[in-house]
């Protein structure tokens, strides 16, 4: 799973843990998320897809290995 | 805001209530052994109210920034943890019951098996929270 969560934080100028203070997780789980390290439940890339005002395909992309 | 404040005092309550536990246990030692506990009995009943007090006060410490304990990724990390712990353990009780001619009571075979399970809980947690759970390279 690649995703453009720290892209999109840069743009909005958020940080890790505003954005997980947004959509209620620890900022661990935000780092794990942006390294690739873990794929999040449906409610979570939901939440995330919501904060930065876009669907949740433009967020995350499934990798093709 | 009074809500807020009794939640706060609620939540720093069990690190307070570690605390007097401590000393209780301290002053009963005291009290039986009619003279002041040594340095060692305070150090080794605080060695075993370290943890505890230190997650009561980490999590109390969260708790008033509104961090939330455990989101979906501990969670899962603490599944993968105990599924792990259960599937070694398996092999260690396994290995004990091979090897029970070395130990020389009971107490001491059933102490290494539990203490073989809070140590792989522990190094399988750290692993997991270092590299992430195992489901994330599903595709």
């Amino acid at each position: 799973m690649q995703t453009r969560i720290k892209e999109l934080r840069a743009r909005d100028g958020l940080t890790q843990q505003q954005l997980a203070d947004k959509v209620h997780v620890r900022r661990e789980t935000i780092v794990f998320l942006e390294k690739g390290k873990y794929n999040p439940s449906l409610n979570l890339a939901y939440k995330i897809s919501q904060v930065f005002e876009l669907s949740i395909e433009e967020v995350f992309q499934l990798s093709s290995k | 805001m009074q809500t807020r404040i009794k939640e706060l005092n609620t939540s720093f309550m069990v690190p307070i209530l570690l605390g007097i536990a401590w000393m209780g246990i301290m002053t009963l030692i005291w009290i039986r052994r009619g003279e002041f506990p040594s340095i060692q009995s305070f150090a080794i009943v605080a060695f075993f109210f370290a943890p505890q007090f230190f997650w009561a006060f980490k999590k109390a410490l969260d708790k008033s920034k509104s961090i939330p304990l455990k989101d979906e990724l501990i969670r899962m990390i603490d599944i993968y943890a105990s599924a792990y712990t259960f599937k070694i353990s398996i092999w260690v009780w396994f290995a004990i019951y091979f090897f029970r001619a070395e130990f020389p009571d009971p107490g001491k075979m059933v102490f290494f098996g539990i203490l073989s399970s809070f140590l792989i809980f522990g190094l399988s947690r750290f692993y997991l929270r270092t590299a992430g759970p195992p489901h994330a390279n599903q595709n």
